[in-house]
């Protein structure tokens, strides 16, 4: 009932295109995280969604009802739907309670202070309906916005970078809470970070955004396994992608490349041509067999040296991130073994559709 | 109903963030009484001693009543009294009488027939604030007369301000004060109504709760006009029993003006907030309109005075009818009839900044 579908939409400031030509479907009841480059245009396209821009071109509908089109424009208070903004957007002069009631009145008395204290009570923040927002932390301020967003009840739920402010254990505990929430009641939630690793926890799509565009829509995993162009196979998870000839697409889902002086078989389907190697740190570990590289930086991450190494046949490309056991010199030559990874066309289209789920697809302009 | 309980929760919400701010509070009613207070003493001073002439012709008892009353106020002190009307001009020239008060011959016997009765009375227009001020105790004394020979009883006033042609648009700052002084409040208070939101955040969050842009601007106007129109009781509550000077008009008209008066300038500021990004722009924008507001009022230079074009601008100017209307209504007893043309520039400019203005709150051009 709450599906979100955007045809062809496109909404320009001045020569920005800040969202170009999206056409894209997201299911009721979906919860979708979008990612991408500052100014890549997720605000703008959540503003979309709660009629707070006008397309300049497309279509935008909600459950099935077109608000917005040529000539025809349903205003942000008849969509029925909430948004958490990033600067949470408190009445500072409003009680906890106050803030959340507001825009309730439709409701009576007993009614909609039920509502307030069940949506504080989502949010963990039963006991504070009282407090002004100054007298509460930046996590309380968030979940108060939260819940001000959640006692409407909207069919769609859009927050605007809604952990940004947080630290890093709030942000885990606020996770969590989306997932809960989005689980009790249903709507379907748009959610713009800035953090991957959060948008993959939370999400069971995520979409990637890139100059205005939705490079692809697809599930964390097949983000991971199966990036649609380069820039999305760049952006998620630290990824490189290393140019490549493909000479032969194979039956079993996979294409032979070479590689420098090596001749590997990686997933892919991309005909006889230059190519993409598309390859995240899992895709690579240390061994004697492997491609030789040279290290060219060394850091301390995460519990692992990561290393980034410089493929001997190819010094001009993206230097690959390789976890090493034990410390290393920049300098040292080493042999990075390949499993995995993913192939694209270098000009950017598949000659021939991917076959891929449905929904790997979804998303991307033909 | 529903209509009506949102838009009184909007009310409260606004009147607590224009009360429970400290600053904003003092800022609210201080300054209008100070003011009020300052232009008072400043415009009073010579008051307690009015110094005038008598140039009584029909040495009739009605006329004779007229004087005696007057020099009972303590206020007015005959310095002279005159044979001829040659006498007139070296007391006002002289400066000893800041007014003369002619009798014409036939006045008694008008009053006797029941034909308009002038009562002439001849202003030293150098001086006119204090002039203005003596010639409304005049006026309010004629009317007393009046009053107590019956209703039906002729007598008028006619002035005449020598030195000073306009005199009649310059004179007595003090009740033009109950509506310039609370305009600049009025007009930065509703100005910054919504540039505060857009700065906090909110506005964007009041846009997609259910409220109607109708209702937005209600709710914002309202509680700025309440302000205004305290602050206006405020300074006619001091000039009329402060500083005493007798209002000769009605009161309901005076505020019915005032409202009228009160809404434009809303408008006209909710229209810059509209358009304003933050408080600072808001503010700047005030100031930027408030000056030519004042100089093209006839505060300061009489309408007649200017160039023609800018008496064509004056039209646009609520403040030159809010002025002249609450000035004639209070020291020269205007009727809703005689001040009628006043009340239509200012619904004119309320007609065309209130909807304006609430549509820039959703189509302000970026
Ligand atoms: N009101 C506006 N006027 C002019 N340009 C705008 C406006 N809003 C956005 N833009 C431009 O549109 C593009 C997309 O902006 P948008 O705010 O949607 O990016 P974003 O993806 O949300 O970025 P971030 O991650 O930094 O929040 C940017 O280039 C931005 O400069
Ligand atoms: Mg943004």
């Amino acid at each position: 009932m709450a599906e979100i579908s955007f045809k062809r939409v496109s909404r320009r400031f001045g020569n920005t295109p800040a969202v170009d030509n999206v056409s894209t479907t997201l299911e009721s009841g979906r919860f979708l995280a979008l990612l991408g480059p500052s100014g890549c245009g997720k605000t703008t396209l959540l503003r979309l969604i709660a009629g707070l821009e006008r397309p300049d071109e497309g279509e935008i509908a909600l459950g099935g009802q077109v608000v917005a089109a040529p000539g025809r424009f349903v205003e942000p208070e008849q969509r029925a739907l909430g948004m958490v903004f990033q600067s949470y957007a408190l009445w500072p002069h409003m009680s906890v309670a106050g803030n959340i009631g507001f825009g309730l009145n439709r409701l009576p008395r007993v009614e909609r202070e039920a509502r307030v204290l069940d949506a504080l009570r989502m949010v963990g923040l039963g006991d504070m309906f009282d407090r002004k927002p100054h007298e509460l932390s930046g996590g309380q301020r968030q979940r108060v916005a939260l819940a001000r967003s959640l006692a409407a009840r909207p069919r769609i739920l859009l927050l605007d970078e809604p952990l940004a402010n947080l630290d890093a254990h709030l942000r885990q505990s606020m996770l969590a809470e989306f997932r809960r929430i989005h689980a009790a009641t249903g709507c379907t939630m748009v959610f713009v970070t800035h953090d991957q690793n959060e948008a993959m926890a939370v999400a069971d799509q995520v979409g990637v955004m890139d100059r205005g565009r939705i490079e692809q829509m697809a599930t964390p995993m097949d983000l991971f396994d199966r990036p649609a162009t380069p820039m999305v196979a760049r952006f998620v998870g630290n990824g490189r992608t290393l140019p490549v000839t493909v000479q032969e697409r194979l039956a079993d889902r996979t294409c032979r490349i070479r590689i420098g002086d090596r001749t590997i078989a990686v997933p892919g389907q991309v005909a006889h041509g230059p190519g993409w190697l598309c390859l995240h740190p899992r895709d690579l570990s240390p061994s004697t067999e492997g491609i030789a590289g040279t290290i060219s930086a060394v850091r301390f991450e995460d519990g692992y040296y990561l290393a980034d190494v410089l493929l001997d046949a190819l010094p001009e490309a993206d230097a690959l991130p390789l976890r090493l056991p034990g410390p290393a010199r920049q300098g040292e030559k080493l042999r990075i073994a390949l499993r995995g990874g993913w192939v694209l066309p270098r000009d950017g289209v598949p000659e021939t559709p991917i076959a891929a789920p449905a929904e790997v697809r979804r998303g991307v302009p033909a | 109903m529903l209509f009506l309980s949102q838009l009184l929760a909007l009310i409260r919400k606004e009147l607590l963030a224009i009360l429970k701010d400290p600053s904003s509070r003092t800022l609210l009613f201080a300054p209008a009484l100070m003011q009020a207070l300052l232009f008072g003493y400043g415009a009073t001073y010579d008051l307690t001693h009015a110094p005038f002439a008598v140039l009584d012709q029909s040495r009739s008892a009605a006329s004779t009543e007229i004087v005696a009353r007057l020099e009972g106020t303590g206020v007015f002190h005959r310095i002279a009294t005159l044979e001829n009307t040659s006498q007139i001009a070296g007391q006002i020239e002289s400066g000893d009488a800041l007014l003369v008060l002619q009798f014409q011959p036939d006045f008694a016997a008008k009053l006797a027939g029941g034909a308009e009765a002038p009562v002439q009375v001849i202003l030293d227009g150098r001086n006119s604030s204090t002039a203005g001020l003596a010639s409304a105790y005049v006026s309010s004394i004629v009317a007393g007369y009046n009053a107590d020979q019956g209703a039906t009883t002729p007598l008028t006033i006619v002035r005449r301000a020598w030195f000073n042609p306009n005199f009649e648009s310059r004179w007595n700052l003090m009740p033009a004060l109950i509506a310039s002084l609370s305009m600049l409040q009025t007009l930065m208070l509703a100005a910054l109504s919504v540039a505060r939101e857009r700065e906090q955040g909110t506005f964007d969050q009041l846009l997609v709760t259910p409220l109607t842009p109708t209702q937005i601007l209600i709710g914002k106007a309202l509680p700025s006009i309440l302000v205004g129109l305290l602050q206006s009781t405020i300074i006619f509550l001091i000039i009329r029993y402060w500083f005493g000077i007798p209002m000769n008009g009605q009161v309901w008209l005076m505020y019915l003006g005032l409202v009228t008066f009160t809404t434009a300038a809303v408008g006209l500021g909710l229209s810059i907030s509209a358009i304003a990004l933050t408080m600072q722009q808001a503010m700047l924008y005030t100031f930027i309109v408030i000056m030519p507001l004042m100089l093209l009022s006839g505060l300061l230079t009489p309408v007649q005075n200017m160039p023609e074009i800018l008496q064509w601008a004056t039209y646009a100017n609520p403040l030159r009818f809010g002025i002249d209307l609450v000035r004639r209504v209070y020291l020269e007893g205007a009727t809703l009839r005689e001040v009628s043309f006043d009340f239509i520039p200012l619904l004119a400019v309320a007609a065309v900044t209130l909807p304006l203005a609430a549509w820039l709150f959703r189509h302000r051009l970026s």
